[in-house]
């Protein structure tokens, strides 16, 4: 019986890889339009028909009443808004692309556009749409394809550092504004008594190329040349040096620890604006540790190495469908969208922080205590490199972060692996 | 997260144990080493669910807190109330039981159908069909999701309950369960009832049908699971949020927005919600489950 089985499994199998083979052949000849043959639209005058927009969850409202202003403006069209989850927008573009069914307009993550710019699922923005030098640069680069800007920058998002401003004073010191600072304060708040760790960083399974990319760049190094990766570079031995610097001294924990900002014993922490509302809350819910008051949290931007203190950016992007019939309705709302009045309305609204410059002097900023920090930041930032093999790449920089936080390896040697790999795996254009 | 879990209670609730007579039962030291080997799995099994539950309870604060705490400390309903009333819960879980309802209803219907053919009709060229049938077992769903939304969408479907459900309404492990049981039902029952002039309809639905019941049921609960924790398919094709589904609209409200921390008390409050159901099916119907797949196992 059981033979029989598995002859009628082997015959079963063959079969299937016949089945498969056209399907295969097919998915190949049906290429999407590429990312760089097709030619930029037209901005339309009056925008008409339906207009429909897959935001990332958490912007649908925003969307919609930014959509309902609009379309009172222009009564001919109208606004659909989708949420979709953050971690299936690559999945939901792929179907659409491989289909040509999308919607009109998608979002997508500032780390995740260059992605959906290589599936040759978006269009290349029209010139008028808005000028790059209105905005921030690096979120400027986050939508640029190859060959031409594949989306605008609707908001960004950046880190910096939070320090036990209670704890730091004890000590008599103060926020750290260089690396060299920084490792002093890092050390003195872990060897003080009751202290454990310093800096707490991403550990290398949490994706510490994350914070690898800021280091590289504040020690004045870049991931690419425009044509080739270059990790085997004193810059990017220097930021894996410092990365593993934290963890070789025991400043920062290499496993799961139950140390954190709030009990102390993980003082300084690298992360973005949304925690000074988390720590807010653990204040008046009273379900902070003792001695924790909102009095504790310190923020500043993150302190400079060599060249500066650039931080990570994040942020959404917005682009139009490549098999968009309503493009040029589309291309217009988009170019309303940037203007500051509704930057500055997307900040009241969602609290998100604009990508266009001179919005980000709406006085609400300026006058928040969080988000001046952030917008003091924001100049100092660095993109997360826009190339669709980049997770691959990220992937291999988290493998080797492990081998050097352990000992195991030299950060040269990390380097040239790194460069060996990414050699290997290209661009991904 | 929840797809395989449900599947983990009855390996523990040790359903059988009663129907098997054993005289005596004094434990032997082995006997006791079987109990807390299987008390260590049922533990660890549990456990993640205990979390979920009380985390479910929990503000996002108390969950986020280190060292973890197991019982909440300020038993809140907040993640509860936020299911019900700031998102469409109740559209979401219609859809999800319309879903779920027709596609075990097809499934049943088709797959017992096809297997009826298969196991017991003579027909030329029956052999290739098995094969074929067979053979997109052993494709992975994941390889045929774009084809077949690509089909799906030049159908004009994507975006309609039509999409969502025509690809779950029959399927290969349907058709091969069925038929695996029906080749064991006697020539000469269904003979005899050729004799009494009963026509191969009345066959099928008077004297077959309720002889499946055992893998019928199974098949149900395989169906249902399957239709219930169903995300990537209903996700891509829904594309309006008056379509989705439980797991769906889980995805969406507890996904991390941007970096932002996740919401876990609401995502723990979700889970339960989603798995209630799951139980409840599964308990009412554990003893025809545990019949079927006993019966189609030995041959």
């Amino acid at each position: 019986m059981f033979r029989r089985t598995v002859r009628r499994a082997l015959g079963a199998a063959a079969v299937t890889t016949l089945v498969l083979v056209p399907v295969a052949a097919c998915g190949r000849s049906d290429d999407a339009p590429g990312s760089g043959s097709a030619e930029a639209g037209t901005v339309a005058d009056e925008a008409t028909g339906e207009i429909e927009i897959w935001a990332a969850a958490g912007n649908g409202d925003v969307l919609k009443t930014l959509g309902e202003q609009f379309t009172a403006d222009h009564p001919e069209a109208s606004i659909t808004v989708t949420e979709i989850p953050w971690g299936e927008i690559i999945t939901m573009n792929q179907t659409a692309v491989a289909s040509g069914t999308g919607p009109d307009i998608v979002m997508t993550g500032a780390d995740q556009t260059a992605s959906v710019i290589a599936m040759g699922g978006l269009a290349p923005v029209p010139d008028d749409v808005f000028d790059p030098d209105d905005f921030y640069p690096a979120a400027v680069a986050s939508v640029t394809g190859e060959d031409a800007r594949y989306a605008v920058p609707w908001y960004v998002e950046t880190r910096f550092l939070f320090y036990r401003a209670d704890l730091v004073a004890e000590l008599g010191m103060e926020a750290p504004t260089t690396w060299e600072e920084l490792e002093e304060l890092s050390g003195a708040l872990a060897a003080r008594e009751g202290g454990e760790y310093g800096l707490g960083l991403p550990r290398p399974i949490e994706n510490p190329a994350q914070i690898i990319i800021p280091f590289l760049s504040q020690a004045g190094g870049e991931v690419t040349d425009g044509d080739a990766w270059t990790f085997d570079t004193p810059e990017f031995v220097e930021a894996l040096d410092f990365y593993q610097g934290f963890f070789e001294r025991g400043e920062a924990p290499l496993s799961e620890s139950e140390a954190t900002f709030e009990n102390g014993r993980q003082p300084l922490l690298i992360t973005g604006p949304w925690m000074v509302d988390t720590y807010q809350e653990l204040v008046d819910t009273g379900a902070a540790p003792e001695g924790f008051t909102e009095d504790s949290v310190g923020i500043v931007p993150l302190p400079s190495g060599a060249a500066n203190n650039d931080s990570y950016i994040g942020g959404g992007n917005l682009g139009v469908f490549a098999s968009s019939d309503n493009q040029e309705s589309s291309w217009l709302f988009l170019q309303w969208l940037l203007e500051d009045e509704q930057q500055k309305t997307l900040f009241d609204e969602a609290g998100s922080f604009p990508s266009r410059l001179e919005s980000a002097e709406y006085e609400p900023i300026v006058d928040s205590p969080v988000m001046s920090v952030l917008k003091e930041q924001m100049p100092n930032t660095v993109e997360t490199p826009s190339y669709p093999s980049w997770s691959q790449i990220g992937e291999q920089i988290g493998i080797y972060a492990e081998r050097v936080a352990n000992g195991q390896m030299t950060s040269q040697e990390a380097a040239t692996a790194i460069q060996a790999e990414a050699d290997q795996i290209g661009f991904g254009w | 997260m929840t797809t395989s879990t449900p599947l983990a209670p009855p390996t523990t609730a040790v359903p059988l144990a009663p129907v098997v007579h054993r005289r005596r039962r004094r434990p032997t030291p082995g006997r006791i080493a079987l109990l807390v080997v299987l008390s260590v799995g049922l533990a660890g099994t549990l456990l993640p669910f205990a979390w979920m539950l009380l985390g479910a309870f929990k503000t996002k604060a108390e969950i986020m807190r280190r060292p973890i705490t197991w019982w909440p400390e300020a038993p809140t309903l907040d993640n509860f109330r936020a299911w019900f009333f700031e998102f469409d819960m109740t559209r979401y879980f219609v859809n999800s039981v319309f879903l779920a309802v027709v596609s075990v209803a097809t499934t049943l219907l088709f797959c017992s159908m096809v297997g009826w053919a298969l196991a017991k009709l003579e027909f030329p060229g029956k052999k290739v069909l098995i094969t074929v049938v067979l053979s997109t077992m052993f494709v992975p769903g994941i390889v045929t999701l774009i084809p077949q939304f690509v089909l799906i969408a030049n159908l004009n479907m994507v975006g309609t309950y039509w999409g969502l459900i025509l690809p779950g309404m029959v399927g290969a492990f349907g058709v091969f369960l069925m038929r695996q049981f029906m080749l064991e039902i006697p020539d000469s029952l269904l003979d005899a009832a050729r004799i009494d002039g009963a026509g191969e309809f009345r066959i099928f639905a008077r004297i077959v049908m309720p002889l499946c019941r055992a893998p019928l049921a199974t098949l149900a609960i395989f169906t249902f699971m399957g239709s219930w924790n169903g995300f990537l398919w209903p996700l891509i094709v829904s594309q309006r949020d008056s379509l989705y589904t439980l797991p769906v609209a889980l995805a969406l409200y507890t996904s991390p927005t941007g970096d932002k921390g996740a919401e876990f008390g609401l995502q723990m409050a979700g889970s339960v919600l989603i798995i209630v159901p799951v139980l409840i099916v599964f308990v009412a119907m554990q003893k025809h489950f545990v019949q079927g797949i006993a019966m189609t196992g030995i041959k």
